[in-house]
């Protein structure tokens, strides 16, 4: 050893214990590369041993590493070169192994991580609808995603995804069956999840536990909705084929039995769908509303943007103006709420106002998705006697099918005659015609001149026959 | 108290056998004749390999920090991927995906649910437990901080400043893993780490979009370079 280096060290507990350990190494582990001499040796040749290699014990010593060094040089290069052991490398090589994965996975989640926290950057801003974009587009989401995602759905009122995530990505502990005995979960089911009663989830589980009981009732009650709701999607039937009135009786004698206003509320709701497809009086579905709001003031995704409409109907534009607000206040970035202002500047006559707000929205069409917009412009230039923009704007949906409905193909015929353009009368005829349907007969007494522009128009909406 | 190190070491065995080897591999970088290469043994050395001393004070702090600074780095890129998953993204699932003809000889894709779901977990904690290991063997054997001590004392002054922090930290270090106690230390940390996500959640997952934008640097030079 070389104890001109040794020296150098302060005495320490720890050292010469490791010395001496040095100096107790015997042949029998495998990797010692250091043998002791034997005692043996040492009492036999004392004198030659202090000029031979301790290891090798036949060259000398080599002295340039101190006057003491007792290894020659070859040994010490054999030393220096002794070989690494086979389950470092292993260990190594797994370790690595674990790192490329590591990396490898983490570049595939890159973009959910950045998606994470651009969601989580808007949701600081109160921008729900860009957080929720940016959450909708994570791949690898967990319930920690989720769990603020449910507080973006229910402040949005999509509560169908809310339901969706806490039923993917939390279970309840405390879960009950229909029988009231308690729901065994496997330890598997709960991987990924989290417990809903946990402290952490304090701020969803009142959302769950709402979402569990609206759901109840909505089974309860949806039925007798949805037994003509449906037929009327598929075209079975018509709104004037649904006997409205035996319908609002059979719901009325539920609401007089039910205990809760939670479910009274969730009656009122279908209530109000029921006659707001059947096209019943702007005033019993404002009454409707207005009662839904007050059953359920905390469910204002329940209501809020029907009454916003309907009370531009009812030409209760303050009142609409402060539901407006109270829009922008849970989500800024509401397009809707910008959309439900410019019709409201609609039915007051303040076109141009009007137009302001639908052109800013069109602008953006790409991102808010309100496709309805066309429409609204379209009426809104067709009320204040801009036929020509108003025809580029059914020209526009026309070609983009996306955009297209009935009334704005109605409208795409009647100005097609009026601005005496060939062809786009027919071309809405026949568009039809591949779907065994007709022009409205409204369509034909404009051009004809039977009804005038006011005339289409009844309280502030289109009526085509 | 050997005992609690020698458990510490088997417990953390891969770290503690990669911090052996990267020490081997600097002595033989050093030209230090190695005594003893055993990585994992019953007593003081368990996780270290015995050597010659070294003479020359940056060699000597530069063999304590730079096997220790690897540990790191490869517990910190192995360590990110749980963190993230499981702290940031609160995601446990989607890291074993069996190949697509295997599931289609399966009728119902449900049965390989709960197998999928299982490894997906037990990956996670297996490299939270390679991390932890590797993070637990990050510092030298005392043998080696004292002989540093004293070599330290020979730097230029310049270099005592650069060195310092790293100097104090391994001494430190020496210290608590001579008792086994940076294991229960980094086992606390942890803890604290699942406590508290939202002080370094941030920071992290800034570092964690790392491999992903290299991947697409690297992705778009090789379009460039096929599709030019």
């Amino acid at each position: 050893m070389d104890d001109n280096k040794i020296k150098d060290i302060p005495e320490n507990e720890d050292l010469s214990e490791s010395v001496q350990d040095e100096a107790n190494i015997t042949e029998q582990d495998e990797g010692v590369l250091i043998t002791a001499p034997e005692d043996n040796d040492i009492d036999s040749s004392e004198e030659n041993k202090e000029e031979l290699c301790i290891l090798c014990e036949k060259n000398a010593p080599d002295k340039s590493y101190g006057e003491d060094y007792d290894l020659c040089t070859e040994c010490r290069q054999n030393l220096i070169r002794s070989r690494f052991r086979f389950k470092g490398i292993l260990a190594l090589i797994a370790v690595l192994g674990c790192v490329m994965w590591s990396c490898t996975f983490l570049a595939n989640q890159g973009t959910s991580i950045e998606a994470i926290n651009e969601g989580y950057k808007y949701l600081k801003e109160s921008k729900l609808n860009s957080a929720l974009q940016s959450f909708g587009t994570v791949s690898a989401m967990g319930w920690k995603t989720a769990r603020n995602l449910v507080d973006v759905c229910t402040d949005l009122g999509s509560i169908d995804n809310a339901n969706y995530l806490l039923t993917s990505y939390f279970y309840d502990e405390n879960a009950v069956d229909e029988n009231g005995q308690p729901v065994t979960l496997l330890w598997i089911e709960k991987i990924g999840k989290s417990d809903i009663n946990s402290s952490a989830n304090k701020d969803i589980k009142q959302t769950y536990e709402f979402i569990n009981r609206i759901n109840g009732y909505a089974n309860k009650y949806s039925g007798l909705f949805y037994q003509y709701y449906e037929q009327l999607q598929y075209g079975v039937i018509t709104p004037s084929d649904i006997p409205y009135d035996d319908i609002i009786k059979q719901y009325n004698e539920m609401e007089a039995k039910a205990e809760t206003n939670e479910e009274k509320g969730v009656i009122t709701y279908y209530k109000l769908a029921i006659s707001s497809i059947c096209n019943a009086d702007t005033k019993i579905q404002y009454d409707y509303c207005i009662k839904l709001s007050e059953l359920l003031p905390e469910c204002k995704w329940m209501y809020t943007e029907n009454l916003v409409m309907l009370s531009i109907k009812m030409g209760k534009h303050d009142d609409a103006k402060a539901l407006i607000a109270d829009l922008r206040t849970t989500n800024p970035e509401n397009a809707y709420a910008d959309l439900y202002e410019g019709i409201s500047f609609r039915y007051q006559g303040k076109y141009d106002e009007a137009m302001k707000i639908f052109e800013t929205i069109i602008a953006d069409v790409e991102n808010n998705q309100i496709l309805d917009i066309y429409y609204e412009a379209l009426v809104c230039q067709f009320m204040a006697g801009n036929y020509e923009k108003a025809y580029e704007y059914a020209t526009l949906c026309f070609e983009n099918r996306e955009y297209l409905t009935y009334d704005i193909l109605y409208f795409y015929a009647m100005l097609s005659e009026q601005l005496g353009v060939e062809g786009g009368y027919d071309a809405a005829a026949d568009l039809l015609a591949t779907n065994n349907e007709k022009l409205s007969p409204t369509v034909d007494k404009y051009i004809k001149g039977e009804i005038t522009a006011e005339q289409l128009f009844k309280n502030g909406e289109v009526v085509f026959e | 108290m050997t005992v609690f190190y020698v458990l510490s070491k088997i417990l953390t065995f891969p770290g503690a056998l990669t911090k052996a080897l990267f020490e081997q591999i600097m002595c033989r970088i050093f030209k230090c004749p190695v005594e003893d290469n055993r990585y994992l043994r019953t007593d003081k050395m368990c996780g270290h390999i015995e050597h010659e001393a070294i003479n020359s004070p940056v060699k000597s702090y530069l063999f304590c920090f730079i096997p220790g600074l690897l540990n790191f780095l490869l517990a910190f890129t192995i360590g990110l991927f749980p963190l993230v998953n499981i702290l940031n993204l609160g995601n446990y699932s989607g890291f074993v995906v069996f190949p697509q003809e295997m599931t289609q000889t399966v009728q119902n894709p449900e049965m390989l649910e709960a197998p999928v779901r299982t490894l997906d977990l037990a990956i996670l904690f297996f490299f939270v437990w390679v991390s932890i290991s590797l993070l637990s063997n990050l510092f030298p054997i005392i043998k080696d901080a004292v002989i540093m001590k004293e070599q330290y004392k020979k730097l230029p002054v310049a270099l005592k400043v650069i060195f310092y922090p790293g100097y104090i930290g391994m001494q430190i270090g020496a210290r608590l893993e001579k008792f086994g106690l940076t294991l229960l230390i980094l086992i606390a940390l942890t803890a604290f780490a699942v406590i508290y996500p939202d002080l370094y959640i941030p920071f992290i997952s800034q570092i964690a979009i790392i491999p992903s934008k290299i991947s697409a640097f690297v992705n778009k030079i090789y379009l460039d370079i096929t599709y030019r």
